[in-house]
């Protein structure tokens, strides 16, 4: 498991992350989010050992990352912007990741490598964008670390590969029992793959939630009554947000019990559609319940 | 100690192979261009004895460059986020990093310096001319090895605490050089070089009084005297020279300071060395990645370091302000100083942080950093010495005329440093002293070197006292077989090496010898090379003092000059002939190839030196190679060359008066 306790990091005077307190539970994806230069990847940093916390700690399974080589065999990094070795070709990488990871799998790599179609013996700065992050995923992936961490995951790549990457980072959480924290500035990218999500924002956690829970709490509802109606007819119900235009509203509504459908079917109402939200809509009614505004976030 | 949490060489090893191009040009560039040189030197000589420089000059240049790309290159990572983050992110701690790049820093040099010692080994046995002592190319390896993995240090402490390149280049210059600098313009009174500052010698005992000494009626010299002062210098001032490597090479070519070590500066750039390796580890394990691409971790930092930049050109712009006056182009000279420093600054900021610092803090740093530089030159200004007191010296090394140390030895008997003292004091008063000796003299508030003249009878009293101290006896460095490893005859032509029957004779004949004068251009000039505490030296001796020497010699003369009877097309240049029993030689043109068939006739003739002996001095040139050589031909038949002389001299009188007919008819 991964601890975060009151972390807190700033460059020159300003904070990037400021008493961040949050746990990632082991097999789990985490998809952390939040604008341009919230701090996600300067977490990520500070989880590796690459960056110091001004204050506060991380602990990986009970253990401070600082100067633990022993502890890093369990973690891999993959950041936003990539390196390789000038004149490595994809099969040189894979030996030096061998030489640097006692769990890393070779055979595991070259099935990755042909599955994707990336040339082994090819130099991977002749490499595309996409091929180049492939590349640093499967080499990621090989060293079949517990605790892997991508910045910007699926930056570059097609959806077809996006889906392609999204399936073998699954399949190896199932069964490796990998725990994976992935970031990206854009929701949708990680909402089909990650179990919990957090809205990184001013250094610290402005949301965070279950993703199922998120999605089977919420729903979408089209409502239009006989009589004329507005808000406060529904005042029995748990609504996030109402809008209305004519004879028909959108009403986004909280159930954690499933009682909402019933109440509204006794108001006898001549359209009445419930829908599943999308991720990306879920975060935006839940920031503007507490009063935000979502786009300044994202 | 468990080593794999020290070291990572699987991380080494990749780290290695991605730099793979720089090391191999680190190991081959400079051993091989080294010997090219050495080979060019070599082949174009007939007898060639290098000194350590001759055989690796580039690895002097070499010293501080190489090492110091090597270590960017093992470091590269730290200059560039997306690198440091790649590897800051493996299983690999910093500590191991440091170490485990230290230590392969230091393997490439130490194969560098294999390399350039074995092809500088292969290149000397194969060259038939080279005389070298083969232990100065082991030293050689080791004083390269030693500098070099300094250097490396030194710019990996820069490593650890810059972010940038030029940054590190700057860190690693102001940690080789910055303190020796400060200690030098300290300790050369702001550089002061040369300027003898003792004006007066003061002898206060009997012992040293001068026992002619004429102040020729001047009344401040008259006065003086009755004081036991004696005006007058004759001083030259001995600037310690036991830096560190790197700075030692720089303080004895710019500074000319001459009062070096070797071993002792290579075990104290050793042990430094090791200190630097600590010291970097700990700043390496304090790195802060953030600060990648800037210069360092705070702005604070940054001026700090670039103040400490400063420090050279404010020290020599101290030393040029004190030379000047109050006059307008004087006042344009400050004013231009001013703008030259807030020019580096400026640029200096824009290369390494990419903004100019606030102009004001830039002011300040420099103001500080000149008030300081001032305070400390009129200090050191104001410990000008002015006067030796012959008391005050504790020590006397006495040397031989030329400096060359190879008959050098050292007293502490006062009366021994009186009666020297007494005769310097006289002869600061004579000019251009021919028989010299010279001293170095060793006080608490300096060294000092001076010259004496003397006559025989001084030389015997010298000689005599210093014959019955125990200290000279033990400490002077007589030639001994362990120091010389060859001789050469004729000007470098002949050598004489360990190989050689005459070479343990020489030896044994020579070895006791204290005080080497020069000699005249006998032919029985030896030319003894020494090397010793890493400097190659030669003295030239006379051994016809010896008549079982000097009949080995004239041997191997006349066995030299039967190689002229192999070639069949020849041009020999005018003989030289000399004579056993006059100083003057003269030249003759052969005619008719009188004298060379003179010197054919006779090639087997056995020289006896007790009888007259002549001998013929030329060049002789091969006209199909048009390769020439040197030789000198001794032989006892001095009756029948000269009346060769003679009629040569006749032909040519004839000649010269048939052309004087010509031209007046």
């Amino acid at each position: 498991m991964i601890k975060i306790d009151k972390l807190s990091k700033k460059f020159d005077k300003d904070y990037v992350l400021k008493d961040l307190t949050f746990n990632i539970r082991d097999n789990s994806i985490y998809g952390l989010v939040g604008a341009n230069g919230a701090g996600k990847s300067t977490l990520l940093r500070i989880i590796m050992g690459i960056f110091e916390a001004d204050s506060g700690n991380i602990t990986v399974d009970d253990e401070i990352v600082n100067e633990n080589s022993k502890l890093k065999q369990k973690m891999v990094f993959v950041p936003d912007d990539l390196y390789f070795y000038p004149g490595y070709t994809l099969m040189d990488m894979g030996k030096y990741y061998q030489s640097l990871y006692e769990k890393f799998d070779m055979n595991y790599f070259k099935e990755l490598a042909g599955l994707l179609n990336l040339d082994l013996h090819r130099k991977i700065n002749n490499f595309s964008k996409g091929m180049k992050r492939q590349c640093a995923l499967i080499c990621a992936i090989s060293t079949n670390a517990d605790y892997m961490f991508f910045d910007e995951t699926f930056d570059g790549l097609d959806p077809v590969i996006r889906n392609t990457m999204k399936k073998i980072i699954i399949k190896q959480m199932n069964k490796k029992k990998t725990t994976v924290v992935m970031t990206s500035h854009n929701l949708r990218e990680l909402e089909d793959i990650c179990d919990n999500l957090g809205l990184l924002y001013q250094g610290g956690i402005l949301f965070e939630s279950e993703i199922d829970t998120i999605k089977t709490n919420m729903y979408k509802v089209q409502i239009s009554l006989k009589n004329d109606f507005d808000r406060d007819d529904f005042k029995d119900i748990d609504i996030l947000s109402f809008k209305k235009q004519g004879s028909v509203a959108t009403i986004i509504v909280k159930d954690e019990d499933g009682s909402s459908k019933k109440k509204l079917e006794k108001m006898k109402p001549v359209i009445l559609d419930y829908l599943n939200l999308t991720l990306e809509e879920v975060f935006i009614y839940e920031m503007e319940a507490l009063g935000y505004e979502f786009n300044k976030f994202i | 100690m468990n080593l794999t949490n020290l070291f990572n060489f699987k991380y080494l090893k990749e780290n290695m192979k991605k730099s793979k191009a720089i090391i191999f040009l680190c190991i081959f560039l400079i051993p091989v261009i080294n010997v090219i040189i050495y080979l060019m030197k070599a082949v174009n000589r007939n007898i060639f004895v290098p000194s350590i420089y001759d055989v690796s000059m580039l690895s002097l240049f070499g010293m501080y460059v190489i090492p110091v790309i090597l270590s960017i290159a093992l470091f590269s990572f730290v200059y560039k986020r997306r690198s440091s983050d790649f590897v800051m992110s493996f299983p690999v701690t910093k500590k191991q990093i440091f170490l485990s790049n230290t230590l392969g820093g230091i393997a490439v040099i130490g194969i560098m310096n294999i390399v350039n010692l074995v092809l500088e080994l292969i290149a000397s046995i194969l060259l038939s001319n080279v005389m070298i002592n083969y232990g100065m190319l082991f030293e050689m390896a080791l004083v390269w090895s030693i500098g070099y993995t300094f250097v490396f240090v030194c710019t990996n402490i820069a490593v650890s605490i810059s972010a940038n390149k030029i940054t590190t280049v700057a860190v690693t210059l102001l940690v080789l050089f910055l303190i020796p600098f400060i200690h030098t313009f300290i300790n050369t009174m702001a550089f002061e070089l040369g300027n003898d500052s003792i004006v007066k010698t003061v002898c206060e005992e009997e012992g040293c009084k001068p026992l002619n000494y004429d102040c020729f009626g001047d009344k401040y010299c008259l006065d003086s005297v009755k004081k036991g002062e004696y005006p007058g210098s004759g001083y030259t001032r001995i600037y310690e020279n036991n830096y560190t490597l790197p700075y030692s090479f720089i303080s004895s070519a710019i500074f000319i300071m001459e009062d070096s070590n070797i071993s002792k500066i290579l075990l104290k750039t050793f042990f430094i060395s090791i200190i630097y390796v600590f010291i970097g580890l700990l700043l390496f394990e304090r790195k802060k990645f953030e600060v990648v691409e800037t210069s360092f971790k705070s702005e604070r930092m940054h001026i700090f370091i670039r103040s400490l930049t400063l420090v050279p050109f404010i020290c020599i712009y101290y030393v040029l302000l004190r030379e000047l006056s109050i006059t307008i182009e004087d006042l344009f000279t400050v004013i231009f100083m001013f703008v030259l420093i807030f020019t580096y600054i400026i640029i200096y900021d824009l290369i390494t942080r990419k903004k100019i610092i606030n102009i004001f803090k830039s002011l300040a740093s420099v103001i500080i950093v000149g008030i300081i530089i001032t305070f400390v030159g009129e200090i050191s200004i104001n410990n000008k010495v002015e006067s030796l007191n012959v008391k005050d010296i504790d020590k006397m090394t006495i040397m031989d005329g030329y400096e060359n140390f190879i008959s050098k030895g050292y007293t502490y008997d006062k009366r021994i440093i009186n009666y020297v003292m007494g005769i310097n004091i006289e002869n600061v008063k004579e000019s251009n002293p021919s028989e010299f000796i010279s001293f170095r003299i060793d006080t608490k508030k300096g060294s000092y070197k001076f010259q004496i003249n003397v006559d025989d009878k001084r030389l015997d009293n010298i000689m005599n006292m210093l014959s019955k101290d125990d200290t000279y006896i033990k400490s002077s460095k007589a030639l001994n077989s362990s120091r010389v490893f060859g001789f050469t005859l004729d000007n470098d032509t002949i050598c004489i090496n360990k190989n050689d029957e005459l070479y343990d004779v020489i030896i044994n004949k020579i070895k006791d010898k204290k005080i080497i004068n020069g000699s005249d251009n006998s032919i029985f000039n030896l030319k003894v090379y020494t090397y010793d505490d890493f400097v190659l030296n030669n003295v030239m001796i006379d051994v016809s003092f010896d008549k079982e020497i000097m009949e080995e010699i004239i041997d191997i003369y006349n066995q030299k000059v039967k190689e002229i009877k192999k070639i069949s097309k020849y041009s020999a240049g005018s003989y030289l002939i000399g004579y056993s029993n006059q100083i003057e030689s003269d030249y003759i043109e052969d005619r008719d190839n009188r004298i060379y068939n003179f010197i054919i006739d006779n090639l087997e003739e056995k020289v006896n030196v007790n009888e007259d002996y002549a001998y013929l001095d030329f060049s002789f040139y091969d006209i199909n190679t048009g390769n020439g050589n040197k030789y000198i031909f001794v032989t006892n038949r001095v009756s029948e060359l000269n009346s060769i002389i003679s009629e040569i001299r006749k032909l040519e009188e004839t000649d010269i008066q048939e052309d004087i007919d010509g031209d007046v008819s």
